[in-house]
This record gives C-alpha cells, sequence and structure tokens, in this order.
C-alpha cells in the first residue's frame, strides 16, 4: 500500500472508510467510543473531498474503474464539476452535525441505543456519498437503498411515538420510489445493454425515441420525486423531520433530498439528454406546475404550524420547489440556480433545524407556545435563529439573498412573469411564517416554569457559529456557491461532463 | 395481437404482480398487510430482470467447449443485490410495526390516526389554539362512527 495508491483511489476511500467504521461503531458498546469512531472517519471523509476538490482544478473529472474492470464492464467512481458541490456540502454538513450530535444524542437518545445511531448515522452519511460520487446507475440504487435504510431507523428513534408511524410511511414511500427507480434502470439496461452513467448517454444519443425509454425516464423521475419530496408526494418528509431526533433532521433536511435532486439533475441531463428530458417528455412544464403548487401551498400551510420543527419541515418542502423550480426552466442559469439553491438553502435550514435543537435540549419541546421569550435566557441560540432566517428569507448579505437575486434574474431572462410573481407572494409568506417564530422568541413573555433555563452548551453554540458565519461569508463571497453552481450547469450544458 | 400476448406472458405477469403488489400498499389499513404487498411489488421486479437476461437456445453461463451462445448473467447478479434490499427494507419495515404495536397497541392506521388526534387535541385544549375548532370536528366524526358502529353490534 504505498502512497501513490491510496491517492489514486480516494474518489471511493471517502466512501469506504464511514462505511467500515459503521461495523466498528456497532460493536463497540459505549456511546462515546462510537461518536469518536464516526468524528474521525466523517473527517477523512472530508479532508479527503477537499483533496479531491483541489485536484479538479487542473483536470475536468476524475475517474476511477473499482477492482481493475475498465470503465463500462466494471462500477467506476467519476467526480466531477456537479457532484463535488454535492460532496463537500455533505461532508461538511455532516461533519458539523457530528460534532453537534454527542450532546444532543446523549440526551435524546438511550445510553444502551446510542453507538448504534453512530452507526446508522455513518452509513446513511456514507450511502449519501455513494449515490454523489458513483458513476453507476444500478450502484445508485444500492446507496440509496442503504442511506434510506439507515435513515428510517434513525428517524424512528425519536422520543414521539409519532416518531414511529412517521418513518413507518417513510419506508413505504421511499421503498416504493426506489422501486420505480429500479423499473427505470431495467428499462435503461434492455435497450442499451450497459449501466454505466456516461456510457448509457452516450448509447442513447444514436437511439431515436423509443418508448421504454420514455417508460423508463417516467418511471425514473417519479421515483425520484418521491424522494425529493416534491409537492404531491412529500407527506413523508414533514413529519419526518418534525418527530425525529434534532441532529438527524437537521443532517437530513440539508443533505437527503438535495442529493436526489442532484441523481435526478444527472438522469436528465447525462443519462437521457436534454433534448428528451425536457422537450420530449414536456418535463418542465410537470416540474415548474408541481414546484409552483409546492411552494404557495406549503408556504400557506407553514403558516398555521404550532411545532416550529413542523414549520421548518414545509418550509423546506416550499424550499425544494425553488430549487425544482430553477430545474424545471431548463436553462443554463435556471439549472445554475437550482445547484445554488441546493447548497444555499442547505445551509440555512441546517442552521435553523440546529438552533431548534439547541431548545428543543434545553426545553424539551419544539411548540411556538412552549417558546415564548426564550432569548432572554438563550440570546446566542436565538441570534443565530435569526441569522438562519434571514438567509432562508434571502435578506442582503446572507447566502439566501445570493439564490434569490439570482433565481428572479433567470425568471426575467426568459420573460416568465408569472413566475416571478409567484417567487414574490412565496417569499411574503416564507416573510409571514417566519416572523411568527421569531416574534415569540423574542417577544413573548417568558413561561415561569422557563426561569432556570440556560444557554446551549458551549459544543453546540460554536457549532451553530461556524455555520451562521458560513451563511453570511457565502452572501458576500460567492466564488463557492455561484461560480462553482455556474461552471457545473455550463459543464452540463456543453456536454464536456459525460 | 394472440402471439404478442403469448411472447410477452413473462412481462405481463410481472405487471399484473406488480399492480397487485402496489393495490395492497396503497389500499389496505393494516400496517403488517402494507408490508405484504410492498414486498409482492418488489419481487415483481426481479421478474422484469431475470427474464430480460434470457436468450433463446443458450447455455447457462458456465464455461463449457462447443457451446454457441451463453444466457446474460448480468441481470441475475443484480437481481441478488436487489432480493438482499428487499429483504432489509421488510426486516426493518416488520421491526417498526412492532415498535407501532407496542406504543399505540394497534397495527390498524385508521386507529393509529384517531389516537394521535385524540393526543393533539387533547394538547391543544391546553394551548387554546385556533385549529382546535376543525381538529374537534374530526374528533367528533370518529366518535360518531364509533358510537354508531357500537350501536349496530349491539342491536
Amino acid at each position: 500500500m504505498t502512497l501513490s495508491s491510496i491517492a489514486e483511489n480516494l474518489p471511493v476511500l471517502q466512501v469506504v472508510i464511514p462505511l467500515l467504521a459503521a461495523a466498528f461503531c456497532a460493536l463497540t458498546k459505549s456511546g462515546r467510543i462510537a461518536w469518536l469512531i464516526s468524528t474521525i472517519a466523517v473527517t477523512c471523509s472530508f479532508i479527503i473531498i477537499v483533496i479531491l476538490y483541489l485536484t479538479l482544478f487542473d483536470v475536468n473529472n476524475i475517474r476511477l474503474g473499482l477492482g481493475g474492470h475498465k470503465p463500462p464492464y466494471g462500477i467506476e467512481y467519476n467526480i466531477d464539476s456537479l457532484n463535488i458541490i454535492i460532496l463537500l456540502l455533505v461532508s461538511f454538513i455532516g461533519l458539523l452535525v457530528i460534532l453537534y450530535a454527542r450532546k444532543s444524542i446523549q440526551k435524546e437518545i438511550k445510553k444502551s441505543k446510542q453507538s448504534m445511531f453512530y452507526s446508522m448515522y455513518l452509513l446513511c452519511f456514507a450511502g449519501l456519498l455513494g449515490i454523489a460520487s458513483t458513476n453507476d446507475i444500478f450502484n445508485i440504487y444500492v446507496f440509496i437503498e442503504i442511506s434510506s435504510l439507515a435513515t428510517y431507523t434513525m428517524i424512528s428513534l425519536g422520543k414521539d411515538r409519532k416518531a414511529l408511524t412517521a418513518a413507518y410511511s417513510y419506508l413505504i414511500l421511499g421503498t416504493i420510489g426506489a422501486t420505480f427507480f429500479l423499473i427505470g434502470v431495467g428499462f435503461l439496461y434492455i435497450v442499451t445493454g450497459s449501466l454505466n452513467i456516461t456510457d448509457i448517454g452516450l448509447r442513447l444519443k444514436d437511439i431515436d425515441n423509443m418508448r421504454p425509454i420514455q417508460i423508463s425516464f417516467a418511471f425514473i423521475s417519479l421515483g425520484l420525486f418521491m424522494k425529493i419530496a416534491l409537492f404531491p408526494v412529500h407527506i413523508w418528509l414533514t413529519n419526518s423531520y418534525a418527530y425525529a431526533p434534532s441532529a438527524v433532521s437537521s443532517f437530513l433536511s440539508a443533505t437527503a433530498t438535495k442529493v436526489m435532486i442532484y441523481v435526478f439533475i444527472r438522469c436528465a441531463y447525462t443519462v437521457f439528454g436534454y433534448e428528451l428530458s425536457f422537450n420530449d417528455m414536456l418535463s418542465s412544464n410537470i416540474i415548474i406546475f408541481l414546484s409552483v403548487s409546492g411552494v404557495l401551498l406549503c408556504s400557506l400551510t407553514a403558516i398555521y404550524q404550532t411545532n416550529v420543527k413542523r414549520l421548518l419541515a414545509f418550509s423546506s418542502v416550499a424550499q425544494i420547489g425553488y430549487i425544482m423550480i430553477g430545474v424545471g426552466i431548463a436553462t443554463e442559469a435556471g439549472l445554475a440556480v437550482g445547484i445554488m439553491h441546493l447548497s444555499n438553502h442547505a445551509l440555512s435550514k441546517c442552521l435553523l433545524f440546529l438552533s431548534m435543537g439547541c431548545i428543543f435540549y434545553q426545553i424539551g419541546s419544539a411548540r411556538l407556545n412552549d417558546i415564548k421569550g426564550i432569548s432572554k435566557r438563550m440570546p446566542y441560540t436565538s441570534i443565530f435563529f435569526m441569522v438562519g432566517a434571514f438567509s432562508l428569507l434571502g435578506i442582503p448579505g446572507t447566502a439566501g439573498f445570493i439564490t434569490k437575486w439570482h433565481l428572479l434574474n433567470s425568471l426575467l431572462e426568459i420573460n416568465n412573469w408569472l413566475l416571478f410573481i409567484i417567487v414574490i407572494i412565496s417569499s411574503i409568506l416564507a416573510i409571514i411564517y417566519i416572523w411568527k417564530v421569531v416574534d415569540s422568541l423574542f417577544f413573548g413573555e417568558l413561561d415561569k416554569k422557563h426561569k432556570d433555563i440556560k444557554e446551549a452548551p458551549i459544543s453546540m453554540l460554536i457549532i451553530m457559529f461556524i455555520l451562521a458565519l458560513a451563511n453570511i461569508y457565502f452572501g458576500f463571497n460567492t466564488e463557492f456557491t455561484a461560480d462553482l453552481a455556474k461552471s457545473a450547469s455550463h459543464d452540463l450544458f456543453s456536454g464536456v461532463v459525460n | 395481437m394472440i402471439n404478442e400476448i403469448i411472447g410477452n406472458y413473462n412481462n405481463i405477469v410481472s405487471v399484473i404482480l406488480m399492480m397487485i403488489g402496489f393495490y395492497i400498499t396503497i389500499r389496505s389499513g393494516n400496517l403488517i398487510k402494507k408490508l405484504i404487498g410492498l414486498a409482492i411489488f418488489q419481487t415483481s421486479v426481479l421478474l422484469i430482470y431475470t427474464s430480460a437476461g434470457y436468450v433463446d437456445n443458450a447455455r447457462f453461463p458456465i464455461l463449457k467447449e462447443g457451446t454457441e451462445q451463453y444466457i446474460n448473467p448480468l441481470p441475475h447478479v443484480l437481481m441478488l443485490t436487489a432480493i438482499v434490499v428487499g429483504i432489509a427494507t421488510l426486516a426493518v419495515g416488520l421491526a417498526l410495526a412492532v415498535r407501532i404495536k407496542e406504543e399505540y397497541g394497534t397495527c390498524e392506521e385508521d386507529e393509529i390516526i384517531a389516537l394521535d388526534i385524540d393526543a393533539t387535541s387533547v394538547l391543544l385544549e391546553q394551548e387554546n389554539d385556533r385549529t382546535i375548532f376543525t381538529l374537534n370536528v374530526k374528533k367528533n366524526k370518529i366518535k360518531n362512527k364509533k358510537s354508531k358502529s357500537k350501536e349496530e353490534d349491539n342491536s
């Protein structure tokens, strides 16, 4: 095992290290040791991904055929300008949440189950990284199932008994979605005889529109919509995020649905090609219709929520709508907005869930009536919540502003005034539901039983501080988010990324 | 037409199985029955794949001299993975059903929803929330249904 062979295998090591560490976590009984192992594993993955990102400055993409088999035959890993964004996002959020999780998991989960929780967390983390970095479409299915199965288990560990039913309904819908994806992959394999994404893309270019390919596209996108939680099939998401342990809901809200959106973009552009996905199948209209209704209806529903975590979950569905509007308008600028909002929304929503998690950690509830006036006892947490909220609303000076600005610009570019107005209206709705939380946090009267509440532990505060800083930093420095997204979108449209 | 049906009977069977499984999953109110439907749904996909690998008058894929054609083994290998995934999903689902039975005392979906609505409306009554009205209407409806069914039982 020389250094050069390690360097060669970096694209797969970032997935293998957390997978192996998950097994070790399951073997230990102590939650503390399991936490240590998983922190080391997640840090390793993060460092590897940063190295991969730095290497991408010089080359277009990094490809690795596993087990010495040449690409179209064996499983291939491929890192390019699109999925490096997802990898950076997942590993960054994963690292922050695992550092945050130690305290909150100690309190929310039974001692005997803690090491198992970390094992599940690592499996989910490895699955998401695997989905993002593999170039083999069947391998994507396997990784989807690995990460989903871990997710169901983690959600069901929530304190409320509703967490169990939430996890169950996620299991049913998630499995149906993944199976639809599998059927679509089957049709693709029957037509092209290949499973390598690049290879399928090349072979489909020579084939004229065939019925099986259209059916395959329909199955794959339907299955992925279920996993993305696009509007009519979002039901699993709200309860799962509301009742899962707070570390889990902040990790999932920032990564799980985002990775699925990546898979959809990859399938639509690289596998099926722009022509089939957006010209022949009219998916542009369907996606925009669904996401617009999701944005409006879910923002409205969020206003009437009394549980803040559930409110944030509904807001997540609405924000996914924004991302999918960007993907659906199918212009280069639109796709860039979609990719940009992936990371910016992840940063802001993760911060919101983490700060709610801190309040939940201290008072054991996330209901609007219970958090009244908490800002007097937990000033820092409340300020971090405000930063996240500003970023979600798109106030200038935060990361959210950049995407709102680009989204409105890209809508003007194609002269779509209806969508422009809808985005403005839904932003106003977002101000209403965020104001409800801010109002009771800052201006509500402090309950007598909460007189002795203290500020959250320092380790949790530091994590939130880093995320808040990231939210503000990316509002001024757009190199990471906007420029990366633009180059990825440009590569997809010009066909450089295969 | 008839030739097409006979020629594609494997695909037709798998589609029928798929629809049966899907229907059970979305229609049944029992958590265990839902999982049974899900298992049938997943299994039907195995048939599509394995029949795609079949080649007429070909030998099973073990190397032997003088054989011209072999059956494509790749779909079978893929489906081995899918079988494992299906079993894992079923196991997690059943474990969740057991936990739900422990917490709620029932595996029927409508009863679980009714129990949850009862619990939330109690919480909301304490808070004097505005949504209480709509929830109470639902709760009363359920109560009415229960009492009606009881009356029918009695009669």
